[in-house]
């Protein structure tokens, strides 16, 4: 898989500027800890958790609900703080939101803000870093036909279907020209064919702009199709049981990547041990508890 | 509102009683019974002129002046005090919204002020401020104040979590998400008190020159009753009646330019 990146990227001759490379985000040793609601005794969600994401890569965060993998993107993303660990881009340990960082939710019709239309929603990504001017509304225009919505610039929010939300979600965070995309499951609310337009296009995107995306799901297909790695969380407290590679060539395609051999054993695979994770006792376990 | 997606057959008086023209020709109906028991002397005239009298009566003091320069007094008074209030309402809301600390600080003396019923305060305030504009307006402001600073409160607190947290990764500070998302959000709920107080401030001008004034609407229907001008007396009521149609008109529109992007979304199950 590393091969593979490097390949991509020797390919663009991106290596040997560094300038618009993605830095390598690095989370170590971060834990969470939340109040308990009945056991006075706070509950631990993360158990200590390493991750390094290579600068290109697209990695999955897979696990059932409940496993804290939203809340280790959140933590990623500088909106909750860790109980404990660093979060580092680069070997510069950061705190809070980072402008190479963008985060998407998976409530993308509540991110979006209503008093704002299409333009003006895609355009918060540019004023927000003091960039807004004739040529970065062209640039929010040639992004909003990008993600297939041209003639909807003057739309409300709400005049939108739940797919058309997502891609005025997916523009706004491109236009802040972020160099790794955190999304928490972006597509579990869409229908299951937008739900695959949506897919080939992040991937598209992924590419062309060269991001690095770390992607939170709890659909192991989806996991699969997208990514080159996929980090596997268990719950209670949430901790990484298991990094695996997908060893499938890029570009995918819905039919034949979902037809393969290689998929067809990792979705075997993942499909077990899924199940064998959730058929885990497993209540919230308080910090100290033998 | 009459939704209809079949066509209905025609029926005779489907046009009268789908439309509001029932509802106008009810107002002239209570009219002409009113100038009609006036005329036939089923009521007693002293107390009750006949509708035609009250009309002559409020077109000519409409002609002369006189209800002009006793509504630019009230109103005058009126909306420095709704001003005043919006603006100090807004500015506390906010920032009681957005900042827990000045809320913590501020709540206890909101919730202890808020329940009097402003009129109980216009002797207290005459003591201090006499029974001038000033009186009028501060007691204006104390009423039209709450209704303002609670809704914008509860607008900003209701403004979605992840909103703000939308705008916090993309790196906005305090300030700006503030400005870029608090307030538009909160919008819909400041106007709701704004409406509220809009007809609060009419009300309490209007007891403030009751109690103690010698110019505005207010003054001028006590003064008229009080004086057995009776016919001035409905004439007032009926021009304070229209103005304050015409407020709510008024506040309807600059609601609706401002708000216009909640046409759809906010009033979607309405």
């Amino acid at each position: 898989m590393m091969n593979w990146i490097r390949e991509r990227r020797a390919g663009y001759g991106l290596h040997a500027v560094g300038v618009d490379e993605a830095p390598t985000l690095r989370v170590e040793q971060v834990t969470k800890q939340y109040a308990g609601h009945t056991a006075k005794a706070p509950v631990q969600v993360l158990a200590p958790v390493d991750l390094t994401l290579e600068p290109g890569s697209f990695t999955t965060i897979l696990g059932p609900s409940g496993c804290g993998k939203s809340t280790l993107l959140q933590i990623m993303a500088g909106l909750v703080a860790p109980t404990d660990g660093t979060i580092s881009l680069d070997g510069r340990a950061v705190q809070g939101p980072q402008p190479e960082l963008l985060y998407l939710f998976q409530q993308y019709s509540l991110s979006l803000f209503p008093w704002r239309t299409v333009l003006q929603n895609v355009a918060f990504g540019v004023e927000s870093r003091g960039r807004r001017s004739a040529e970065t509304l062209d640039e929010c225009r040639s992004l909003i036909e990008r993600v297939g919505l041209k003639g909807y610039e003057g739309h409300y929010p709400w005049q939108l279907s739940g797919g058309m939300q997502q891609r005025v979600a997916i523009a706004r965070a491109l236009v802040a020209r972020p160099k790794i995309l955190l999304m928490d499951e972006p597509f579990s609310a869409v229908d299951a064919l937008t739900r695959e337009e949506l897919q080939d296009e992040l991937l598209g995107i992924w590419q062309e702009y060269d991001l690095t995306i770390v992607f939170v799901t709890h659909d192991f297909e989806e996991a699969i199709y997208l990514s080159q790695e996929i980090v596997v969380l268990k719950a209670h407290p949430g901790a990484i049981v298991e990094k695996r590679a997908v060893p499938i060539a890029y570009p995918r395609n819905q039919l034949h990547t979902r037809a393969s051999e290689a998929y067809l054993a990792l979705r075997h695979d993942l499909h077990e041990l899924i199940f064998s994770l959730k058929k885990k006792p497993g209540a919230g376990v308080p910090v100290g508890a033998p | 509102m009459s939704v209809r997606s079949v066509p209905r057959r025609r029926v005779p008086g489907g046009f009268f009683l789908d439309t509001k023209t029932s509802g106008f020709t009810l107002v002239a109906l209570l009219l002409v019974l009113w100038e009609v028991s006036v005329r036939t002397a089923l009521v007693d005239s002293i107390s009750v002129p006949a509708v035609s009298t009250v009309a002559e009566r409020f077109i000519e003091l409409l002609r002369d002046g006189t209800l002009v320069d006793e509504f630019a007094q009230t109103l005058r008074r009126m909306f420095v005090g709704y001003l005043l209030a919006a603006i100090i309402g807004i500015g506390v809301g906010l920032l009681m919204g957005y900042f827990d600390r000045i809320h913590n600080l501020l709540e206890p003396v909101v919730e202890l002020i808020r329940p009097l019923p402003t009129p109980a305060y216009i002797p207290l305030v005459i003591l201090f401020l006499g029974v001038g504009d000033s009186m009028k307006i501060f007691i204006t402001v104390i009423a039209c104040v709450w209704p303002i600073l609670l809704n914008t409160y509860s607008g900003v607190r209701n403004v979605p979590r992840i909103q703000i947290d939308t705008a916090r990764t993309f790196g906005l500070g305090n300030a700006a998400v503030l400005r870029k998302v608090v307030v538009p959000a909160a919008a819909p709920s400041v106007f709701t008190g704004l409406r509220i107080s809009l007809t609060l401030a009419l009300i309490l001008s209007i007891i403030a020159e009751m109690v103690a004034s010698n110019n505005g609407i207010g003054y001028f229907i006590l003064f008229a009753q009080r004086s057995f001008r009776v016919t001035d007396m409905y004439a007032g009521i009926i021009a304070l009646g229209i103005i304050g149609y015409l407020l709510n008109l008024l506040f309807v529109r600059i609601e609706g330019r401002v708000l216009h992007w909640n046409a759809g979304s906010g009033r979607k199950g309405a």
